[in-house]
């Protein structure tokens, strides 16, 4: 389960993050920018994985472990 | 440079690789057997057969092995799991969907490594670290059994599991770490009887794999044996016998009468996951090894399982939680916690209330409890609750009178419990009940000539009282051996799809309109000996 939308957003995440790192090596954009924009796609493809998958619950259940 | 990084990122990829093939260190997997069919047990002589009888109810297999209205172990129960829902496989002795290609070898390797005859690797629901200590003979004894059952016809239902989760390979580095490669030897150190004990709870029973405390990859640290844990959004109490958050405030007797029966008059009545392990498992060990478990639990360090804080009364959230307590819990459970012996489980002192998680208590007050033993059934007084309010009464009760658990209940915790529990308005059935178990009821229940179905049928909240006097009176005429729990439990469930096809009665009711019948009932059966 869940295989094809691990794939959809690895595929944009790594569109997006390779697009900044390419910026960088290109000069476009400085290092903090590349930095900050890989961060910010990568939280957010994260948090999908998280939220609008329900891999929180792996987290909830088998890190957190509520009581 | 670039060459060096490709090299070192392949070998680090390839090491993975062969780790993931083939396990390494303590848990090297032997390979694959040639047979081609059982090289045992198709003549294993019944004193082998009987053994292996018993040493699968001590494994409590049937357990997971057997689905809801099932073949007994034909497999097709859903293990419900934080990353999905694994199906159990048919391990009767069928050989195209079911276990009957499996030779000695291949059956040893199975459950001391966890991987089955065609080389694949299963996942750790099934408790295999814990078999991996039970020595050959024992498994072949088991084995003997299982070939001596006939063979049902289920193939494997589909599993249900998330990506990555999928990758079975990656079982075999989690197999390398955690998977002993020692079968039991008996401690010198400790008794016969002790170390008999030692053998069941660290091996067959495999007790720690609910009561042990779980390590970030799912793993039963032995470091923290039996000293309590979260499992499936239940929590297992610890077992060490410190008297405030163990189980050091009961006496051995009533230990070893819990195990056999699921009450006891200081324990009250089992909940949960733990229900289904005595009925299926320690109810049917003998007394000497139900003791044995109990003298190995004692050779424990009586840890305390989390420091105890007693909290002020007159906070508000205590304040808060007695005000729920008292105009939700109280007629039954008694202002002092007490309950009522014999009938109504004490709250004060009980060992799922003083557990360091509340998930147990969250779970049994929205759930319920079904009848046991001469307790009475337990109403799903949570359904009619908020998840402020269940959380408040949790917390209250778990630090009200001896109590010092933690006050660690939440409407979110309780939101999510709420989620996956099953009352007996919303059971696995499709009419939303649970489903009857108890054969004898089934068939008079299932008999129209004899008038308990519209009987049933036509009780109503005015004609409660009347209704079940006659119901008693029929069912001590047509059901004169069902214990007074399966009465109890049994009839409850008999009346939910009543209850929920009756459009007159509100949602929000329809729970409470089944327990009132099932403690109308019980009060009957308990005020004239029926049992």
């Amino acid at each position: 389960m869940y295989f094809g939308w691990f794939v959809f957003i690895f595929v944009v995440w790594a569109w997006f993050t390779g697009g900044s790192i390419y910026g960088w090596r290109e000069r476009t954009v400085g290092p903090w920018i590349t930095l900050g924009s890989v961060a910010v796609w990568t939280g957010i493809a994260l948090l999908i994985v998280l939220f609008a998958m329900p891999y929180w619950q792996v987290i909830f259940w088998t890190l957190i472990q509520p009581g | 440079m670039k060459k060096k990084l490709l090299g070192g990122a392949l070998g680090v990829a390839l090491s993975v690789g062969l780790l993931a093939s083939h396990g390494w260190g303590a848990t090297k997997v032997p390979p694959q057997s040639p047979g081609q069919g059982p090289a045992q047990t198709q003549n294993a002589d019944a004193a082998l057969i009987a053994k292996g009888k018993y040493l699968t109810t001590m494994g409590d297999c049937v357990g997971c092995h057997t689905a809801n209205g099932g073949h007994e172990f034909a497999g097709g129960q859903y293990m419900g799991m934080p990353f999905g829902a694994i199906s159990t496989p048919n391990i009767t002795p069928d050989v195209e969907t079911g276990i009957g290609k499996y030779t000695d070898a291949d059956f040893i390797r199975l459950m001391h490594h966890g991987v089955t005859r065609s080389g694949q690797y299963i996942y750790p629901a099934m408790p295999y670290p814990w078999y991996a200590t039970v020595p050959d003979d024992d498994l072949l004894a088991i084995k003997a059994y299982l070939f001596s059952l006939p063979p049902i016809d289920a193939p494997r239902r589909p599993n249900h599991v998330w990506f990555p989760f999928t990758i079975r390979p990656a079982i075999s580095i989690w197999d390398a770490l955690f998977v002993p490669g020692k079968t039991f030897r008996p401690d010198p150190r400790l008794t016969a009887e002790q170390n008999r004990g030692s053998y069941i709870v660290n091996g067959l029973e495999h007790c720690g794999e609910c009561h042990n405390h779980r390590n970030f990859l799912g793993n039963t640290a032995i470091a923290l044996n039996v000293l309590g844990a979260p499992i499936t959004k239940w929590y297992a109490p610890s077992l060490r016998f410190d008297p405030t958050t163990g189980i050091g405030r009961f006496s051995d007797k009533d230990l070893v009468e819990f195990l056999g029966t699921g009450d006891s008059p200081q324990m009250g009545t089992v909940a949960g996951p733990m229900a289904e392990v005595i009925d299926y498992s320690t109810k049917h060990l003998s007394e000497s090894d139900r003791k044995a478990i109990v003298a190995y639990l004692h050779t424990l360090p009586p840890t305390p399982a989390y420091f105890e804080w007693k909290r002020n009364p007159g906070i508000p959230a205590m304040l808060a939680g007695r005000q729920v307590y008292l105009s939700r819990c109280a007629s039954c459970h008694q202002p002092d916690g007490q309950g009522i012996p014999g009938k109504i489980p004490a709250l004060d002192g009980n060992g799922m209330v003083t557990a360091t998680g509340p998930q147990t208590m969250i779970r049994v007050i929205i759930g319920g409890l079904e009848a046991r033993g001469s307790y009475a059934l337990m109403p799903g007084v949570g359904v009619n609750m908020s998840d402020k309010e269940v959380a408040e009464v949790t917390n209250y009760v778990r630090q009200a009178w001896s109590n010092v658990a933690p006050m660690s209940a939440g409407p979110f915790l309780v939101r999510m419990i709420r989620k996956d529990t099953h009352t007996f308005t919303n059971g696995e059935r499709p009419d939303g009940c649970p489903t009857l178990v108890d054969a004898k009821l089934q068939s008079v229940l299932a008999d129209k000539s004899n008038g308990l179905d519209a009987l049933l049928k036509t009780t109503t909240m005015p004609n409660l009282l009347n209704h079940v006097n006659d119901i008693v009176q029929k069912l001590h005429t047509l059901a004169p051996d069902v214990a007074q729990n399966n009465v109890v439990n049994g009839m409850a469930i008999a009346y939910c799809p009543i209850v929920n096809a009756n459009s007159s009665i509100p949602p929000s009711e329809k729970a409470w309109t089944i327990m009132h019948f099932a403690d109308r009932l019980y009060t009957q059966l308990s005020t004239n000996g029926s049992d």
